[in-house]
């Protein structure tokens, strides 16, 4: 996948690869704490953000509290320079 | 060879290899003989802080150079290792503390050696002189010349490592792997996933603190002085492409992993492209559950990148066995069985059923036992002997199978059955001289006369949305005249209680074709687990009996 992804579709994207219900993942829910996220399920997070083509150093990786956070560091290094602007989700 | 295992480290310098870190900004590469300079070093400094034979150092700290040469130098001044697990990401600072501290304690340390950042964790009161970081240690070493070390003659009985299992069902001990274990079981190993080091390249990110990253993996890779790439498991779970990454870069030939790193390094070759593992000749899954697709999959993805499938291998043992009890044989590439589900369950015997057919359930074969391992299937109750693909308990021995537990004799006893056969609590059968494991003995849940696994029913309920994955624990109550009834605990992630419940029950009544008696939603973070993450059955089922639970 090359298109850069809005928020909406990112969230739909991870919460279809993490078995969510769609609007499980909001801006602001804590992964772990808010969505209930375990060490698995963020193992695979990552690999998910992997294959939409971005990469993240390991101290940034460890310190994603938010589904916000992670979709602003995916949405700077797809396409570095762009405003992050994610769209409100439900 | 017959040397010791510190002869062994000392004659595995020769070959000129050495190891690549990965845990820095840069990878670093330090020669085995350079590393072992530092660790004689190291051991001078460890022998001057009361270290030696008979003792025991406790190591708390990331997979790092440090690590692996405090390990290297416990051996050589003569002492045990205990490598202690890290933090579980998910727990909380005083379950690390409790679980840190409980192991130090039991395990009657001399020193214990910690990372700067997790020395809070270690320490018994302020002022704990049993207790330094690997910097301050290090510090020492460099100002001792390495022949300050009295290297200790071989002793084949001495302690090598104190392995901290964590036993799903029991409290934490620690298995005594003595140096004669440790040298018998690699040298098994050795004949069916050999290091060379004239030829050989190991990747591995597997834990030192697990027996599989300390003894199958880094043990082996320093007594055989072959080339090794060693990446913090951090690297790989926050970023999950970097195994087949490392693996193409530096032309690994042997690598091993669990069944799930195994099922995310298969998406990637899927999805990626430009790798090279035409290298890899030794690939292996172990220290989990293996799934034949998993193992499938992988071998078509890696295809495209020139793997070749005969290097997938299936691996059983335990830290009881030191580490390996059986292994797929070289060039025989990964193997299923396909049994009739039905009769496995119902009459204990695996009859070989057509693998796409409804009734089969597929088992990953592990390869017949290692050189010098006996091992035979009995009947848990009875101690009877069982023939050729009957399912029952699997028992070993031979001189990798330890002496026990340490300072634990009623445990120790437990483990073996008359005629020092360790009882392994794993049920399984031999099949065409193939070990096949099929879940745990205390575990199976009798329904009917069926006996159910507990991962089958919990792979089930954890299909459900709403249920938080690897969750999920699976047990048997008595019920009447159907023998036991399953009872379901599961975590609730999100969604209506009701409807996950529902849910569930009509998962698991169609993997398995029973209701179960009782579905209970636990809050996030409440599902009986050990330090480990390993799901602690027999608790919850304890908890359940005495509505102890609190359910949503």
């Amino acid at each position: 996948m090359t298109a850069t992804l809005d928020f909406d579709a990112f969230c739909a994207h991870v919460a279809e690869g993490l078995r969510l219900e769609p609007g499980a993942l909001t801006p602001d829910g804590r992964l772990v704490e808010d969505v209930g996220l375990d060490s698995f399920d963020l193992v695979e997070l990552m690999a998910i953000v992997e294959e939409l083509g971005v990469r993240l150093p390991d101290d940034v990786a460890v310190g994603l509290d938010t589904m916000g956070d992670v979709y602003r560091e995916y949405r700077e290094r797809v396409a570095p320079g762009a405003s992050i602007a994610p769209t409100t989700a439900g | 060879m017959s040397d010791g295992l510190l002869a062994r480290l000392e004659a595995a310098t020769a070959h000129g290899r050495g190891v690549t870190f990965l845990d820095g900004p840069e990878p670093e590469h330090a020669s085995w003989g350079r590393l072992h300079d530092e660790a004689a070093q190291t051991a001078a400094a460890l022998q001057a802080r009361g270290v030696g034979p008979g003792t025991r150092v406790a190591l708390l700290g990331p997979t790092s150079r440090s690590l692996l040469t405090a390990v290297r130098a416990t051996w050589l001044a003569g002492a045990a290792v205990i490598v202690l697990p890290l933090s579980p990401r998910l727990g909380t600072p005083d379950e690390f503390r409790a679980q840190t501290r409980g192991r130090i304690t039991l395990g009657d340390v001399a020193l214990t050696v910690a990372d700067p950042a997790m020395v809070d964790a270690a320490r018994a009161a302020e002022g704990d002189t049993s207790l330094i970081t690997f910097a301050e240690l290090e510090g020492h070493a460099r100002v001792l010349s390495a022949d300050r070390l009295d290297r200790p003659a071989d002793d084949p009985d001495a302690t090598a490592i104190l392995q901290f299992t964590s036993g799903s069902t029991a409290d934490p001990k620690g298995v005594v792997i003595p140096q004669r274990c440790v040298v018998h079981n690699l040298d098994a190993v050795a004949e069916r996933a050999p290091m060379e080091p004239d030829r050989d390249v190991v990747v591995s990110w597997v834990p030192l603190y697990h027996d599989m990253g300390l003894v199958f993996v880094a043990t082996n890779a320093m007594i055989t002085g072959t080339e090794f790439v060693l990446a913090p498991p951090t690297r790989f779970v926050t970023s999950p492409s970097t195994w087949t990454t490392w693996m193409s870069q530096y032309k690994a030939t042997w690598t091993v992993g669990p069944n799930f790193g195994l099922s995310i390094a298969a998406r990637f070759l899927r999805g990626s492209e430009g790798l090279d593992l035409s290298a890899c000749r030794r690939w292996g899954s172990g220290s989990e559950p293996i799934h034949p697709e998993v193992m499938e999959a992988l071998a078509d993805a890696g295809r495209g990148h020139g793997l070749d499938p005969r290097a997938l291998y299936a691996g059983y043992g335990m830290a009881e066995a030191t580490v390996a009890i059986s292994l797929g044989v070289v060039g025989g590439g990964f193997r299923a069985d396909a049994v009739d589900g039905a009769l496995l369950e119902e009459e204990l015997v695996a009859v070989p059923a057509p693998p796409d057919g409804r009734a089969a359930r597929r088992l990953a074969r592990c390869g017949p036992p290692l050189r010098g391992t006996e091992l035979r299937v009995t009947d848990p109750s009875t101690g009877d002997v069982l023939g050729e693909r009957r399912l029952g308990e699997i028992e070993v021995r031979g001189p990798s199978v330890v002496p026990g537990y340490f300072r634990n004799p009623d445990a120790s006893a437990a483990m073996f059955r008359d005629g020092g056969w360790l009882r392994t609590g794993d049920l399984g059968y031999l099949a065409e001289g193939d070990v096949v494991v099929g879940g745990r003995l205390k575990d199976v849940i009798m329904v009917g006369g069926r006996n159910l696994f507990p991962e089958d029913l919990e792979r089930a309920a954890q299909s459900v949305a709403g249920v938080r994955a690897g969750n999920v624990i699976a047990f048997g109550v008595a019920a009447g005249r159907r023998g036991e009834g399953v009872v379901i605990v599961a975590e609730l992630k999100e969604g209506e209680p009701a409807h996950v419940r529902d849910g569930i029950a009509r998962a698991v009544r169609a993997a398995v074709g029973l209701r179960p008696e009782d579905v209970v939603l636990l809050p996030v973070g409440t599902l009986p687990k050990t330090s480990s993450g390993k799901l602690r059955r027999s608790v919850c089922r304890d908890r359940y009996r005495t509505a102890e639970l609190e359910a949503l």
